[in-house]
């Protein structure tokens, strides 16, 4: 999985690409926490390059979720694919995060 | 009440009382329905289930991972009666095992929700756990005497070979130096004699020592078990015993190691052979039971006396006067290679049989 960072007005937003699976949660939690320490806590996550996720991957989301959240911040989602949208849905973590469309929507929302 | 309230207070009452787990999440991730052996599984309370999703319970919790991935699989896959066993630590911390079926439901265009149900295997689970380490520990023990026994004949059958090479040589020199002496001659056609048994000693120590390791494949039965019984066939013949030879092979292939298999059943059928005198009868018969390979070697011939059964697989045991005593040891050797177990029964004056079960697995 590849990571792309941009700095914004709002939001950190966050690229992701590729395969959001368990060999790669724990680059995600490093990249997460390089954030927060830089004092971004306010992130999008666009997955609009995600084409799987498993449970470790998911788990990796709702930990990296509580992480920003100790620190005041939040995690936005933006433009899933159907199938990991449906992933979301079923495990209510559409409840969890706010999805958008698209990235400049989630960033705007902060 | 109508009807349909009355059905619905029964599947409700049939849900509650049963035995597995059954939990119903929605098309909103919504858990809608969870009975109380899955609240007991889970080591969540009913109420604590019920409104929640997946993801906020189970997701965060990295020793879940197998768990979780159950229903992440229905959803990707959108399986219908995915089945799978898995660990699952609950929150007091106790891990148990639990078998679980999951169906995605999917109405028309229209996803409906996915169904759970649980059923707890944790003593089933424990007692295969046991029992795997029991039978791991009794092949390591096995082993290892196998491996002593092992180093300890390649060192006889080094140290005993050269001694008795020049002990044949130089009793051949005495007999060509003493002339026609009669006594002399005799002593040393016994030296001979003697010497030439050691010899053979030798020589089965060296082969069971020498045995490759198992390189197992499939191969066709028939052919395998006809080499066999040609070999026996010429084996009987060469002896003068007009024996019988029945052959019953159901699987039409095997999987194993045909150099080794061969050299095993060789020593078993010869051994019937040889204990078989007079219009006797010997059956091999091969049967496959999905899993394991059974084959059998029964003959009609004297039987083993109760007193002997124990030690037949022994090395150097035998009751025959010429005999070596490492055939059945030499196959009992490679059974064990082969990851499988042998057994013998028999009744004195009506037979024995010899039976082989090696694992095997199912022709893809």
């Amino acid at each position: 999985m590849e990571f792309y960072e941009e700095i914004g007005n709002t939001a950190a937003i966050l690229k992701l690409v590729g395969r959001l699976d368990s060999p790669v949660v724990k680059d995600l939690k490093n990249k997460v926490n390089d954030l927060i320490r830089q004092g971004q806590v306010n992130l999008v996550f666009d997955m609009a390059d995600v084409d799987f996720m498993d449970s470790s991957g998911l788990g990796g989301m709702v930990a990296a979720l509580r992480a920003v959240g100790q620190a005041g911040g939040d995690i936005k989602v933006a433009r899933l694919q159907p199938r990991v949208r449906t992933l979301f849905e079923l495990t209510r973590l559409h409840q969890v995060f706010q999805i958008f469309q698209d990235v400049e929507a989630a960033a705007q929302s902060f | 009440m109508q009807v349909d309230g009355v059905q619905s207070l029964i599947t409700d009452a049939i849900i509650a009382s049963l035995p597995v787990g059954a939990l119903a999440i929605d098309r909103q991730g919504e858990i809608i329905l969870a009975n109380a052996a899955a609240s007991n599984m889970l080591g969540y309370p009913v109420d604590q289930l019920l409104g929640n999703g997946w993801g906020t319970l189970f997701l965060e919790q990295p020793a879940n991972a197998a768990f979780n991935q159950v229903l992440l699989d229905v959803i990707w896959h959108e399986s219908d009666r995915l089945q799978r066993t898995v660990a699952y630590t609950r929150p007091d911390g106790e891990t148990v095992y639990l078998a679980i079926t999951s169906s995605f439901l999917r109405d028309r265009q229209t996803v409906v929700g996915i169904v759970v149900i649980l059923d707890d295997i944790t003593a089933l689970q424990n007692v295969h756990l046991k029992e795997k380490s029991w039978l791991a520990e009794k092949s390591r023990l096995h082993q290892e005497r196998a491996e002593g026994l092992r180093r300890l004949a390649m060192a006889v059958a080094h140290q005993v070979r050269n001694p008795t090479a020049a002990i044949g040589g130089m009793a051949h020199r005495i007999q060509k130096k003493m002339g026609q002496a009669e006594a002399v001659q005799t002593y040393c056609r016994e030296i001979h004699q003697a010497v030439t048994r050691l010899e053979t000693i030798v020589k089965a120590v060296d082969a069971y020592v020498a045995l490759p390791a198992a390189q197992p494949r499939w191969f066709k039965a028939a052919a395998f078990f006809q080499g066999l019984n040609q070999e026996a066939q010429q084996w009987a013949a060469a002896h003068g015993s007009p024996i019988r030879y029945r052959c019953h092979i159901q699987p039409a292939a095997i999987y194993a190691d045909p150099t080794l298999l061969r050299l095993a059943l060789r020593e078993i059928i010869y051994n019937a052979l040889e204990n078989t005198t007079g219009p006797g009868a010997i059956t091999l018969e091969a049967a496959d039971h999905t899993v394991q390979l059974t084959i059998r070697v029964t003959d009609t011939g004297k039987g083993i006396a109760p007193a002997d059964l124990p030690f037949i697989f022994d090395p150097f045991f035998t009751t025959k006067v010429a005999g070596v005593g490492m055939g059945l040891c030499l196959a009992a050797k490679i059974v064990q290679d082969l990851e499988g177990s042998i057994t013998v029964h028999s009744q004195p004056g009506a037979g024995t049989m010899v039976a082989i079960k090696l694992p095997h697995p199912v022709e893809t």
